[in-house]
C-alpha cells in the first residue's frame, strides 16, 4: 500500500516536470515595490506594516517577496516579519495571491484601482480559518 | 538439603578420624598381677554440625560380670546420637563399642573433650576414658555496615561504621585499612588492628574528612580487611557529597540587563535595551519581570535583535506560586467560548487554584493605538468550583478589544462539567452575549473521553457575535479522536465545520477533515498516511473595499510521512499530492482555478556533543489551467558548533544558509553566522550578521545587516531565605524536647520533597521547598546505634536507641501445678505515641526483647495465639517506659484461661464448675 502510494506520487511528479511552463499574458504590470498594510481582525488584532516587493511577473502569474512589522494592537508588542509571494490576476479581474509569512500562507484577493491594490486576506489552517483582515497596498516610485 | 548433606559426610569421617597416640594407665581388677593398660582418651576429628563415629574400646581383662556398664556422658553443648549405654554382660565376646557424637556448630577450633566413657563394675575402680575431638577450623569473618550511602558537605566530615562480625570457631585477628580519594583522610578511631573472638563482633568506626571544594555527586571508599597482609574482604562505602544548604536555598532571581544594537552598512542603527528578573523570590513564590527600552522601525533590523534575544517586551512583572499565579503589565486571559478567549492588553491578571475551586480573573486595559484607538477596558472573572461530583462553573467579561477594532462583548454564562464514567465527562454552558451588533443566548456542549490510549472529543458551539465578540466563530462543530489501536497502530482524526462573520467577512465558512494512521515500523521508526480536505469560502461584506465579492479555497490531498531517528540522526520526509482549487467570485462572474499539487518536505539533522547540523528542503509544485507551472523550493542548511566550554558557557557558533527558489528571477540566498562568547563569569557578547533580501526594500540590492548584544547576568540571593531552620539534636534525656546541654548532630540529612540539607556542626539545617510537606529525616544518614526519638519537626532529637524486655511469668492454674508452657510463639508489639510499631522477638524462655527502642512511653500488644497451651495476659497491660537511666523492663502475667467442667448429667446452657 505504502510502496503504492510512492509510486503514484512519484509519477505524478514526473509528469508535472515534463509539462512546460505557461507563460500567460497579463493585463496589468503589477511589478515593483508597494506601500503594504493590513489589519488582522480576531483573537489576536494586529496591523502590519511594509513593503512589497514584486520581483518578476510572467503572464498572470507573478511572485515576489514581503517584509513586515507586525503590530499586536491590544498589547502593543512588535514583531518582523518576512516572507514570499505568488500568485495571479484571474480573468474576474481580481488579483489573488498568497503570502508565506508564517508556516500557513494568508490567501490575498483584491482588486487593482489606479495605484492601489485593496482586498481582504484569510489564513486557513488545518481546523478553519485561523485569521482575516483587510489590506491595501500603494504602489512606490523610486 | 544441608542437613543430609552433613550426615553423609559424618558418615564417611570416622573411618579417616583414628585416634593418634594416647597414654595407657594401668588398671587391674581382681588381682594385681593382672593389670591391664588402658588408654585414657579417644581421639577424633571433626568439623562443628557433624557427627563423628568413635570406637570405643573395651579395656581387656574387664570382668563381664553383675551390673557392670559402659556409658557415654557427653560434655556441654555435644549429644550422643544413638545408644549411649551398654551392658557388659551383653557384650561378652566383643572387645569394642560404637559411639557417635554430635559436635555443635559453637565448638571452637581445636582439641575439646567431647565426652567421657565410664566403664563399671560392681567391686572394681571405675575407669574413665576422655573421648576428644580436633574441631575443624572454620573461619568465618563478615563485616556489616549500612548500605545507604553517607551523605556530607565537601570541607566537612563524616563518622561510618561497621561491624566485623566472627561467625567462624577461632579467633580472628586482622588489620582494616580505609582506600579514600586523594586529599581525603580517613582516621580508624580503633585503630587498625581488631581481635574477634567466635560468635562475637566489634563495633568499628572511621572518620572521613572531606576536602573542600570537592565537587558534589558520588565517592567511592575502599575498607579492606586483611589477615596478615592478604586482602579477606573488599567493601566499597558510598559517599554522596552534597551541598551544604538545601539547593533552593542559594538559587535566588537572575537579574539580565542586555543591551542589543542592529545596523546596517547605511549607517542606520536600531537599539533595544531589556532588563528581566526571573527565578525564585523568596518561598515557593517565583518571579518573572521584563522591561524594555527602544525599539526599531526596521523590520530587518528587528528580526535580527530577536534572533539574539533582544526585541521589544512590554513591561510585566509575575509571581507565580503554588497556589497560583497574578501578573501586572502586559495581562490576559481566556474564560470561555461563550464568555471570551484571548482578551489581552495591560492590568492585572489571576489565576488562584486549591482543591475543589479555581478562579481566574482579568482587569485591563486594551493598547491604545492610532489604529486600535482609545484604550477600553478588559474586565472578566471564571469561577469553577466542586460540588460532588460535578464541577460548576460561572463566568462575567466585560471586553472592548479597542476603540477601533470594533471586538466587544458582555458576557454572563453558567455550566457545568460532569464525569459520566468511563473516563467519560460532559460538560455544558450556557451564556447571555451582548456585543457591537446585537444579542443572544449562547450555549456550548462537549463530551470528551479520555485515558491512556484513547482521546475523544466532540464540542458543539454556538457564540452570536462570533469571533468579533472574542469567541471563535459563531458556529463551530469540531470532533477529534486520537486513538492506540495496537502497540504499533495508532489512528487520530478530527472534522469539523464553522460559520462566522466579521467587519471584513459577512460570511466566512469553512468545513473539513483530516485523518492520520500512524504504523510504527520500528521502535525510532513510524510511517504515517496523512489526508485532509478543507473547503472555505468568504462573503465579503458589503460596503467594504474591494471588487471580489467573494472567494473560497478547497484542497484534498494525501501522503505519506515518515520520521525515523537513529542514534544521533533524525531524518523525516514526506510527500503528497492532491488538487487545490480556488475560486473568486468578482463583477458577477465566477473564476475557478483548479490545480494538481506536489508538496515534497524534507529534513534531516545530526546531533553530537559539541556540534549540530541539520538540514531542511521544502518543494511545493502548482500547475494552474492553463498548464502553468510554479515550483517554489527552499533549502537550508544549519550548524552550530561549541568551541570551546560547556554548552551553557562556552564560545558557541552559529552558521545558517538557505535559498529560495520560485519568486524571483534570482534564487534568494539567505546567510546568517553569529558567535557567542562569555566573556566573564556574568558577561556574555553575541554577535550575528545575516543577508536577508526578503527584507530588502529595493529589488536587486541585499546588503549585510549585523546586531550584537552584550548581556550581563548576575543572581541575587531571595527577599528572604526560604524554607525552613531546624536543629537536629541529641535527646539525652528521652524527653522529646531540646534541654540546655543537649548537643546538636553533624552531618545527619534531613529532606522535604526534592530538596535536601545536611546538617552543620551544631546540628542547624535550613530546607527549602513545599512548606506543605514534611521534614524527614534520613536514619540512614545518623551513626550506628542512633535513632530519631522525637515525632515532627524542624527540632528533631535523636539518640541511642535501647534494649527494653518483657518478662512473662505463667500463673499456676487454680488447685494445679504450674504449667509448663512454651512461650516461643509469643508476638510482641511496642507502640509509641506516632503510632510507629516495634517487634520485640524471644530472646529466653520468659524473655521477650526489644533490641533498639528509642527513649519513650510504649504501650504493649501481645499475640497468643501461637502458643500450644490457652493463656491470657492479665490485664490491663504494663506500660513500658523506655529510659537510659535504668533498666526498660515490665513483668506480664500470663493467666491459663479458666477450664469450665461440666457433670454429665448437665448441659452446657447450666454448667457446673
Amino acid at each position: 500500500m505504502i510502496a503504492r502510494v510512492f509510486f503514484g506520487l512519484a509519477l505524478l511528479s514526473m509528469i508535472a516536470c515534463l509539462q512546460p511552463t505557461d507563460t500567460g499574458v497579463s493585463s496589468v504590470s503589477l511589478a515593483g515595490r508597494w506601500q503594504y498594510s493590513a489589519t488582522e481582525a480576531g483573537a489576536s488584532a494586529r496591523t502590519l506594516n511594509g513593503t512589497l516587493v514584486i520581483s518578476q511577473q510572467s503572464g498572470a502569474s507573478f511572485q515576489g517577496t514581503l517584509s513586515v512589522s507586525s503590530t499586536n494592537t491590544e498589547t502593543g508588542e512588535t514583531q518582523s516579519l518576512a516572507g514570499t509571494v505568488s500568485g495571479s490576476a484571474p480573468k474576474a479581474g481580481a488579483i489573488d495571491f498568497d503570502v508565506s509569512l508564517e508556516q500557513l500562507p494568508r490567501r490575498h484577493v483584491g482588486q487593482l484601482v489606479g495605484e492601489t491594490l485593496t482586498g481582504t486576506w484569510l489564513r486557513l489552517s488545518e481546523q478553519g480559518v485561523a485569521a482575516t483582515g483587510a489590506f491595501s497596498a500603494r504602489r512606490l516610485r523610486d | 538439603m544441608t542437613l543430609s548433606r552433613g550426615l553423609a559426610v559424618a558418615s564417611f569421617l570416622p573411618l579417616l578420624s583414628l585416634p593418634p597416640v594416647a597414654e595407657p594407665s594401668r588398671y587391674w581388677f581382681d588381682d594385681p598381677k593382672t593389670a591391664v593398660e588402658v588408654t585414657t582418651r579417644i581421639l577424633a576429628t571433626g568439623a562443628p554440625s557433624t557427627y563423628q563415629v568413635v570406637t570405643i574400646s573395651i579395656p581387656d581383662g574387664l570382668p563381664r560380670r553383675g551390673e557392670g556398664r559402659v556409658e557415654i556422658f557427653p560434655r556441654k553443648g555435644f549429644n550422643i546420637l544413638g545408644t549411649h549405654a551398654w551392658s557388659l554382660p551383653a557384650l561378652d565376646g566383643k572387645n569394642k563399642v560404637i559411639g557417635i557424637i554430635g559436635i555443635p556448630a559453637s565448638a571452637r577450633a581445636g582439641l575439646v573433650t567431647a565426652a567421657d566413657v565410664n566403664f563399671s563394675v560392681a567391686g572394681a575402680p571405675m575407669i574413665t576414658v576422655a573421648i576428644e575431638i580436633d574441631v575443624s577450623l572454620i573461619r568465618e569473618l563478615a563485616v556489616r555496615m549500612q548500605s545507604a550511602p553517607l551523605r556530607v558537605r565537601a570541607g566537612g566530615q563524616v563518622t561510618f561504621s561497621y561491624e566485623l562480625v566472627n561467625t567462624g570457631n577461632s579467633t580472628e585477628s586482622i588489620e582494616t585499612s580505609v582506600a579514600a580519594p586523594k586529599g581525603w583522610k580517613a582516621n580508624q578511631r580503633s585503630g587498625s588492628h581488631a581481635s574477634v573472638d567466635p560468635d562475637q563482633s566489634a563495633q568499628r568506626q572511621v572518620v572521613v574528612s572531606v576536602p573542600p571544594g570537592v565537587s558534589t555527586g558520588s565517592f567511592f571508599l575502599q575498607l579492606d580487611v586483611l589477615d596478615k597482609g592478604v586482602i579477606r574482604s573488599s567493601i566499597p562505602v558510598a559517599m554522596e557529597i552534597v551541598d551544604g544548604l538545601s539547593r533552593q536555598a542559594s538559587a535566588g532571581p537572575e537579574i539580565t540587563i542586555a543591551v542589543g544594537r542592529a545596523g546596517n552598512a547605511t549607517g542606520r542603527t536600531s537599539t533595544i535595551t531589556t532588563a528581566t528578573v526571573r527565578g525564585p523570590l523568596f518561598d515557593s513564590v517565583r518571579v518573572d519581570a521584563r522591561f524594555s527600552v527602544g525599539e526599531s522601525d526596521v523590520s530587518a533590523h528587528n528580526q535580527l535583535l530577536s534572533r539574539i534575544g533582544s526585541y521589544k517586551m512590554l513591561p510585566s512583572l509575575a509571581l507565580t506560586a503554588p497556589i497560583g499565579r497574578v501578573a501586572f503589565g502586559a495581562a490576559g486571559n481566556s474564560f470561555s467560548d461563550l464568555t471570551g478567549l484571548y482578551a489581552y492588553g495591560r492590568g492585572v491578571e489571576l489565576d488562584a487554584h486549591r482543591p475543589g475551586w479555581h478562579l481566574i480573573g482579568l482587569g485591563a486595559m486594551s493598547n491604545s493605538s492610532a489604529s486600535a484607538g482609545k484604550s477600553q477596558p478588559l474586565l472578566g472573572i471564571r469561577g469553577d468550583v466542586d460540588v460532588g461530583p460535578v464541577r460548576m462553573m460561572s463566568s462575567f467579561s466585560h471586553l472592548r478589544g479597542g476603540e477601533q477594532s470594533g471586538r466587544q462583548l458582555d458576557a454572563t454564562s453558567f455550566g457545568a462539567t460532569v464525569s459520566a464514567g468511563f473516563a467519560t465527562t460532559v460538560e455544558g454552558e450556557v451564556a447571555r452575549r451582548s456585543f457591537a451588533g446585537g444579542n443572544g443566548t449562547g450555549w456550548s456542549t462537549e463530551i470528551a473521553r479520555v485515558d491512556s490510549r484513547n482521546n475523544a472529543r466532540v464540542r458543539i458551539t454556538h457564540a452570536p457575535g462570533g469571533s468579533e465578540a472574542f469567541a471563535r466563530a459563531v458556529d463551530e462543530v469540531i470532533a477529534g479522536i486520537s486513538q492506540i489501536v495496537t502497540k504499533r497502530l495508532s489512528f487520530s482524526g478530527s472534522a469539523w465545520r464553522l460559520s462566522d462573520a466579521t467587519a471584513v467577512f459577512s460570511r466566512l465558512r469553512s468545513s473539513g477533515w483530516a485523518i492520520r494512521p500512524e504504523y510504527r515500523v520500528h521502535s525510532s521508526t513510524t510511517v504515517a498516511i496523512e489526508a485532509h480536505a478543507t473547503v472555505a469560502g468568504a462573503m465579503i461584506a458589503a460596503g467594504h473595499v474591494s471588487a471580489p465579492s467573494g472567494y473560497g479555497s478547497a484542497e484534498r490531498q494525501v501522503g505519506v510521512n515518515v520520521n525515523t531517528n537513529v542514534g544521533q540522526l533524525y531524518a523525516s520526509g514526506s510527500v503528497a499530492g492532491g488538487y487545490a482549487t480556488r475560486t473568486v467570485a468578482a463583477n458577477r462572474s465566477l473564476s475557478e482555478q483548479k490545480s494538481p499539487k506536489i508538496t515534497w518536505n524534507t529534513m534531516g539533522s545530526w546531533r553530537g556533543a559539541q556540534t549540530t547540523i541539520e538540514l531542511q528542503g521544502r518543494m511545493e509544485e502548482t500547475r494552474d489551467a492553463g498548464g502553468a507551472v510554479t515550483r517554489p523550493s527552499q533549502i537550508s542548511i544549519r550548524g552550530s558548533r561549541i568551541l570551546s566550554g560547556s554548552q551553557s558557557r562556552g564560545v558557541s557558533a552559529d552558521l545558517e544558509l538557505q535559498q529560495i527558489r520560485g519568486f524571483s528571477a534570482r534564487p534568494v540566498n539567505i546567510v546568517r553566522a553569529g558567535i557567542t562568547v562569555p566573556v566573564a563569569g556574568t558577561l556574555a557578547i553575541k554577535l550575528l550578521a545575516e543577508r536577508n533580501p526578503l527584507f530588502t526594500a529595493s529589488p536587486g540590492s541585499s546588503p549585510w545587516t549585523y546586531a550584537f548584544r552584550v548581556e550581563h547576568s548576575t543572581r541575587v540571593p531571595m527577599m528572604r531565605p526560604p524554607g525552613t531552620s531546624g536543629v537536629v539534636y541529641r535527646d539525652l534525656n528521652g524527653n522529646q524536647r531540646r534541654d540546655e546541654g543537649e548537643p546538636g548532630l553533624d552531618g545527619a540529612v534531613v529532606k522535604r520533597g526534592p530538596e535536601m540539607a545536611i546538617t552543620d556542626a551544631n546540628g542547624r539545617y535550613h530546607l527549602g521547598g513545599d512548606g506543605r510537606l514534611p521534614i524527614v529525616l534520613d536514619e540512614g544518614s545518623l551513626p550506628l546505634g542512633i535513632a530519631r526519638q522525637t515525632v515532627g519537626s524542624p527540632n528533631i532529637g535523636v539518640g541511642s536507641s535501647l534494649n527494653a524486655d518483657i518478662r512473662f511469668f505463667v500463673a499456676a492454674r487454680s488447685d494445679l501445678e504450674a504449667i509448663d508452657v512454651d512461650l516461643s510463639g509469643i508476638r510482641a508489639v511496642a507502640r509509641d505515641s506516632a503510632g510507629r510499631e516495634w517487634v520485640a522477638r524471644m530472646t529466653g524462655a520468659t524473655v521477650a526483647s526489644f533490641d533498639a527502642l528509642p527513649p519513650g512511653t510504649y504501650t504493649l500488644e501481645l499475640d497468643l495465639s501461637g502458643l500450644s497451651e490457652p493463656l491470657v495476659p492479665r490485664v490491663p497491660l504494663p506500660v513500658l517506659h523506655v529510659t537510659p537511666f535504668e533498666p526498660s523492663y515490665v513483668t506480664v502475667v500470663l493467666d491459663p484461661r479458666p477450664l469450665r467442667m461440666w457433670k454429665a448429667s448437665s448441659s452446657p446452657q447450666n454448667p457446673t464448675r
